[in-house]
């Protein structure tokens, strides 16, 4: 190109990203990811879906609260994890007024099994880990490592695979990472829950 | 696996945030609320009712109030009629019904799921810079976007600009910041203009300048920041009572706020009158000629329940306020890589025709002092003064020179080392001032600018100047030319005659030392014997001393600071 140039739109038009953020209701006690057979007094789960665009700028913020009752002991805490996990994430996936380019969610938070098996999604879902925590992934799905920017490389699990080189999905990655984007959103999606669900539960 | 347990789901809420870029600016619009059920797009203005953004000042006189977002829980006083959709769920209402003041949960995010300002400031972060931030640049721009209110008063050449249009940039992307007005002296409107395009390009300007009928015009016009000049600001806000500056601004700035300094003079009183969530001041020189120039600043960035804008503060609360509400760095301190500074007092004897001419000229005058006898005034002594100074440049007689001597050869040895040099005088006129050393150094090519010059020719002059490398001179009015220019291109900086006050002095020279410049800055300061400019220097050398141990940066001002006594002392005379 003799003359470099840039079209602000080329930077819309990577379109945008979703960040799955799952976590325990605040105050009500267990954890989404690990020790899942440990009771809680009292379980919940709240989850957030985050889209923000290319420049990091928030364009829809969707959560929502399950509650599990008392007396599932005939569940297992692992399973009735997944069960509520499920149906909190369809619940925010049916309410996205938009459809983003990838789907990203933080591996310690949520298993291998909610997109290979439970949710199946037409668009790359990649599960964010940092090489330090022991990570499991399913047979299904594709690991990817990403060495810099990072200060320690970022393991991505892609399902159903990861985006094709050139891709849209692969450029707005890209350059989410390039911007230091790849992880902050799921603080802001945290901030999000917090401001919403602090009250603590009815 | 049993019968799947009967989980109590909530109905999922979205919250719709637009983007800065969705919506014009200037629209105030309640922002989008979080929906329920089936997916439904709102089209609304980008929030900009946010946590810091909370305390609104009235204008003059009426009692408002401002909320403390630091802690406790979160409050809207007097927030601005919303025109858009209301929140229409559960989770957008206020949680307790009981406090109807309480910002609706679809703000509160819309606010906090901006990205963050550290973030935002990376140079690795989504935002294009067109440079690198300084570190105490960014601590700079980091207290501009945490505080309401700031008095910036770095030293001059360090940036201010630079820090204030990029904490406007992160604010309006933010969404914090929808509306701002930036005040500064219509001489800089345009580098102000190219500042903000540079650093802040998302943002829409509209520069409010011409006929009362355009500016009418241009205050309606949808913009993000509206620059204004001071004295436009003061004859449209007069204007009518529902003028549009009288408007509520997310954010007011008032460069080289020390225009404000005389709590009573209009233009004063008129920004203090301007609605404003946010206020920032920026000055390198906060105290001009006494501690009340500082409390009359200090009023801009002070909301009103702190004190009452007419009560002056002992000099005890006014230092300890200045504490809480400055931010001052100093080159020295920042910039070590800065460099250097060297002032040199080039102390010149008048040529003989100019010594006979002002010996002539100070004789009569003091004569004509002692006749008035009881009706002598301090303006008459300062008269006398003016006219002194004149012969100590140009002899009225002969127009001689021992200073443009000086000047000459020193620009011509200039030339061919490939300097350039900034010359100021405090006088404009084509006898004694830079229009006489524009002329009479007509063979080096100086440029020359003054107040005279409209501000499309300011900036013509000083486009030409850094562009023409073979324009070795700039000649400049000390008044029009001492302040908010970047100059770097030239590293010699002259003082053709003595201005009253070292701070404007200062103020002058850093139009070369500042950020940017590659080479030290040699300043010359001329002084001619026996005459009048050398009493009145050593008089201000002992008075600025005295002011340096009180506040920094202070200057001083010869009928405020010199007594009666000291001023009649010059010439022997009793008051």
């Amino acid at each position: 190109m003799p003359i470099p140039f840039q079209d602000a739109t080329d930077v819309d038009a990577l379109g945008a990203a979703a960040f799955l953020k799952v976590e325990p209701a605040p105050g009500w006690g267990g954890r989404a990811g690990g020790e899942p057979d440990q009771p809680a007094a009292r379980s919940g789960y709240v989850g957030a879906l985050f889209l923000v665009n290319a420049r990091g700028e928030p364009l829809e913020f969707a959560y929502n609260r399950v509650s599990v009752p008392p007396h599932t002991f005939l569940w297992r805490t692992r399973d009735l994890r997944r069960h509520a996990e499920r149906k909190l994430v369809a619940s925010l996936l049916a309410v996205c007024g938009r459809t983003p380019r990838l789907l990203l969610c933080l591996a310690d938070e949520v298993g291998s099994e909610l997109f290979c098996q439970d949710l199946r999604v037409e668009l790359p879902v990649a599960r964010l880990g940092r090489s330090s925590a022991a990570l499991a992934y399913a047979a299904a799905e594709v690991p990817e490592a990403l060495p810099e920017p990072e200060p320690e490389p970022l393991h991505l699990f892609w399902f159903p695979e990861p985006p094709a080189p050139d891709s849209a999905p692969r450029r707005l990655l890209d350059h989410l990472r390039a911007h230091g984007l790849l992880q902050e959103p799921f603080e802001r999606a945290t901030t999000g829950l917090r401001e919403v669900f602090d009250e603590g539960p009815p | 696996m049993s019968p799947a347990p009967d989980l109590a789901l909530d109905l999922p809420k979205r919250l719709h945030v637009p983007t800065p870029r969705d919506a014009p600016p200037g629209r105030r619009d309640a922002g989008a609320a979080p929906q329920t059920g089936a997916p439904r797009w709102l089209v609304g203005a980008w929030p900009c009712a946010t946590a810091q953004t909370l305390a609104v000042w009235p204008a003059g006189g009426e009692t408002g109030a401002s909320v403390d977002l630091t802690g406790g829980p979160w409050k809207e006083v007097a927030p601005p009629p919303p025109e858009g959709a209301e929140a229409t769920t559960a989770a957008a209402r206020a949680p307790d019904a009981t406090a109807p003041a309480e910002i609706p949960l679809w703000r509160r995010l819309a606010y906090r799921l901006q990205p963050p300002a550290g973030l935002l400031l990376a140079p690795s972060g989504p935002i294009e810079w067109p440079g690198t931030f300084f570190p105490y640049q960014l601590e700079g721009i980091r207290a501009l976007l945490a505080r309401e209110t700031l008095l910036l008063a770095d030293d001059m050449g360090l940036g201010k600009t630079v820090q204030a249009a990029a904490a406007l940039r992160v604010l309006a992307l933010q969404g914090q910041v929808e509306s701002a007005l930036l005040v500064a002296p219509a001489s800089l409107l345009g580098q102000w203009r190219r500042a903000l395009r540079r650093w802040a390009p998302e943002l829409r300007l509209s520069t409010i300048r011409g006929p009362a009928a355009e500016r009418a015009w241009q205050w309606r016009a949808p913009a993000h920041v509206a620059l204004v000049g001071y004295e436009t600001l003061r004859e449209d806000l007069g204007a009518h009572p529902h003028a549009p500056p009288r408007r509520l601004w997310d954010l007011v700035i008032l460069d080289e706020a020390q225009r404000i300094k005389n709590r009573d003079s209009e233009i004063s009183r008129t920004c203090k009158r301007l609605r404003r969530r946010r206020a920032w001041a920026l000055t390198g020189t906060p105290v001009e000629n006494r501690l009340d120039d500082l409390a009359s600043v200090l009023e801009f960035v002070t909301p009103h329940r702190d004190g009452g804008p007419r009560a002056p503060a002992p000099r005890r609360s006014l230092l300890e306020k200045l504490r809480t509400l400055q931010l001052r760095r100093r080159k020295a301190d920042v910039l070590p890589q800065l460099p250097s500074k060297v002032v040199s007092r080039v102390l010149l004897p008048l040529t003989p025709a100019q010594r006979e001419s002002y010996d002539r000229a100070e004789r009569d005058g003091v004569v004509e002092l002692r006749e008035r006898g009881e009706r002598l005034r301090v303006d008459n002594v300062l008269d006398l003064i003016v006219r002194l100074k004149q012969c100590c440049n140009f002899c009225p007689a002969t127009g001689e020179s021992a200073k443009l001597d000086d000047l000459r050869r020193r620009l011509h040895t200039l030339r061919s080392e490939g300097h350039r040099a900034l010359v100021f005088s405090q006088f404009v006129d084509e006898r004694f001032g830079a229009g006489a050393l524009a002329a009479r150094l007509a063979a080096l090519r100086p440029l020359l600018y003054t107040g005279e010059l409209s501000l499309a020719e300011r900036d013509a002059v000083v486009r030409r100047f850094r562009e023409d490398a073979s324009r070795t001179a700039l000649v400049l009015s000390l008044r029009a030319g001492g302040a908010g220019l970047n100059l770097q291109e030239a590293s010699y900086v002259f003082h053709f005659d003595r201005w009253w006050n070292p701070a404007v002095e200062r103020q002058a020279e850093d139009r070369s030392h500042r950020l940017g410049q590659a080479l030290p800055v040699h300043v010359y300061a001329y002084v001619c014997e026996d005459t009048i400019e050398e009493r009145i220097d050593a008089v201000l050398q002992e008075k600025q001393h005295l002011f340096d141990r009180v506040v920094d940066d202070v200057s001083l001002d010869l009928r405020a600071l010199l007594t009666e006594a000291e001023l009649f002392g010059l010439f022997g005379l009793t008051p």
